[in-house]
């Protein structure tokens, strides 16, 4: 079935949408939220909330894309159960791997300006992914928001996996730099693991 | 800390790089038929056509001239000679949330109903897709002219009306809508004609039938609803086969079950249930085919009220024999295993 289709089914509050958006993007949504929870059974009842979040998403929203509409949603809810399960940072499928990984660069000796609205700065981060090139933001976006592993992601863009590593360590410390840039952060001091 | 603000921050990134990355990583789910692209261009010739017809006319359209033979559009198959010389033509209508709509055909089997419905709105709404975007294309509706429908409207000083449609069977708790699709050829501003495809399960009654058409104005924030009863006719008799699979576990992950094969004009129709043995290979399953069907309307994986995973696949074209061969394959679209059924 063509998403427009699905989503007039959403629209027409047609109980048919949930399982003919499973039928499409079942396998999608799983294995997003597999790479963050690690477990099957969590990514499967994590899935269900996603077309939960979908009907009563739709109406109001009518996504011209259905399969990112989909997949931010299944993200955001693999998330939210990491974090309410307080397991973010002991994670959780590649989760936890891919926070020290950013944490290393990232974290150190910096702190998230408190008062900054979570929209800027997903604003200053879309703007630094739009200035990369092609291959830096698909890798950095596989990574760190499919969640994909390392080893995954070197095997399906034909680059060694300590290519992978580098080009991530890379691209995670000009993104340090242009949040300073623009202020998103604040240097608790001078030193910082550059 | 900023490294897990930045995974929630990023959550909203740019769909389209989401896409390509996905695509890249093998993520995607299959690309399902593309028929709207098929369907415009030729809503786009039927939309000529007519438009030739009209400036040498001042009768309007025949109601029939845009039935099932007329409507049906699928990229893979043409609508079989056979199920043709079973269409019903149809003569129910009905006015009200700003519109007439006048029933044309039907054809019905034990799977599928096919449906094909004309709606005529007033001279102040252009009629749209209810799938349309004011930001779409006109072109996109398979209309000549420049500019996008929210452009076209200005022009005309009217408003876009979006138009859906569902097809509604009695349940044991009143009315239900199965899975369905539209196609929709926007005739002129205030003419549309829309086939409905919906699936029917089985045992279901036609008895009933009600057809429901959605109005909603541009602005607006609820649908208005147009109910017309319709009296359809089980037109395509049908074979019934089982088939049980040689080896149940032949694909990595999953165990299948029987499959019930339904055969009629309108093509050959079979579900069967998948348990689900391991999830890691599972989930690797993509995409799956037949060896003796080909273009077939879709296939899916739809989890049941029972627990358990349903393969189905309706419309396929091709002979069945005494065996039924599905390939299964991976996300890369390499083959992971076969399941060989043989009829009972």
């Amino acid at each position: 079935m063509e998403d427009k289709e699905i989503v007039n089914l959403y629209w027409q509050r047609d109980e048919e949408a949930i399982p003919a958006t499973a039928a499409k993007y079942g396998s999608y949504c799983r294995i997003i939220a597999y790479n963050f929870l690690g477990s099957a059974e969590d990514a499967e009842e994590c899935v269900n909330d996603t077309w939960l979040g979908a009907w009563n998403s739709m109406p109001a929203n009518r996504p011209a894309r259905l399969a990112p509409y989909l997949a931010k949603l299944t993200r955001w809810l693999s998330l939210g159960r990491l974090r309410d399960s307080r397991r973010l940072k002991r994670g959780g499928g590649e989760t936890s791997l891919a926070l020290e990984e950013l944490s290393e660069v990232l974290d150190s000796g910096m702190d998230v300006q408190l008062q900054i609205e979570r929209r800027e700065l997903a604003a200053a981060i879309r703007r630094f992914l739009a200035g990369l090139d092609e291959d830096k933001r698909q890798v950095f976006l596989a990574r760190y928001w499919f969640m994909a592993p390392v080893k995954e992601i070197a095997r399906r863009f034909g680059f060694s996996e300590s290519k992978v590593k580098s080009m991530l360590s890379r691209t995670c410390r000009e993104l340090r730099e242009k949040l300073e840039e623009e202020h998103y952060v604040e240097r608790r001091n001078i030193v910082c693991h550059k | 800390m900023l490294s897990e603000e930045i995974l929630f921050a990023i959550n909203d990134a740019d769909d389209g790089m989401l896409e390509a990355v996905s695509c890249r990583l093998g993520y995607r789910v299959q690309a399902a038929p593309a028929r709207l692209g098929r369907l415009s261009r030729r809503a786009a010739l039927l939309a000529a056509v007519i438009a030739a017809f009209l400036a040498f006319s001042a009768v309007a359209y025949a109601a029939n001239l845009w039935g099932i033979r007329e409507m049906f559009n699928n990229p893979n198959m043409e609508l079989p000679e056979a199920a043709e010389d079973l269409i019903v033509s149809q003569s129910e209508s009905g006015q009200g949330a700003g519109i007439r709509c006048q029933v044309t055909e039907s054809l019905c089997d034990v799977n599928q109903i096919l449906l094909t419905v004309t709606v005529s709105g007033d001279e102040t709404h252009i009629l749209v897709p209810q799938d349309a975007l004011p930001e779409d294309p006109l072109e996109s509706i398979g209309r000549d002219g420049e500019g996008t429908l929210a452009d076209h409207a200005a022009r005309q000083g009217k408003t876009l009306l979006y138009i859906g449609a569902t097809l509604a069977l009695p349940g044991p708790e009143g009315p239900e809508v199965h899975a369905q699709g539209i196609q929709t050829t926007c005739i002129s501003d205030s003419e549309m004609a829309l086939l409905i495809q919906a699936e029917r399960p089985a045992g279901s009654s036609l008895e009933g039938a009600a057809l429901c058409v959605t109005t909603l104005e541009e602005g607006a924030s609820v649908p208005e609803r147009l109910e017309v009863p319709v009296a359809l006719t089980e037109a395509a008799a049908e074979t019934e086969l089982i088939f049980a699979p040689v080896d149940p576990d032949a694909v990595p992950g999953v165990r299948v079950g029987e499959a019930t094969v339904t055969i009629s004009p309108l093509g050959v129709s079979a579900t069967w249930p998948e348990t689900m043995t391991n999830a890691e290979d599972y989930y690797k399953i993509m995409k799956i085919d037949f060896e003796e069907l080909t273009d077939f309307e879709g296939s899916g994986s739809v989890l049941g009220d029972d627990g358990v995973y349903h393969n189905q696949i309706s419309m396929g074209q091709g002979t069945v024999t005494d065996t039924l061969t599905v390939h299964y394959y991976d996300w890369d679209k390499q083959p992971i295993g076969d399941i060989i059924f043989k009829k009972k």
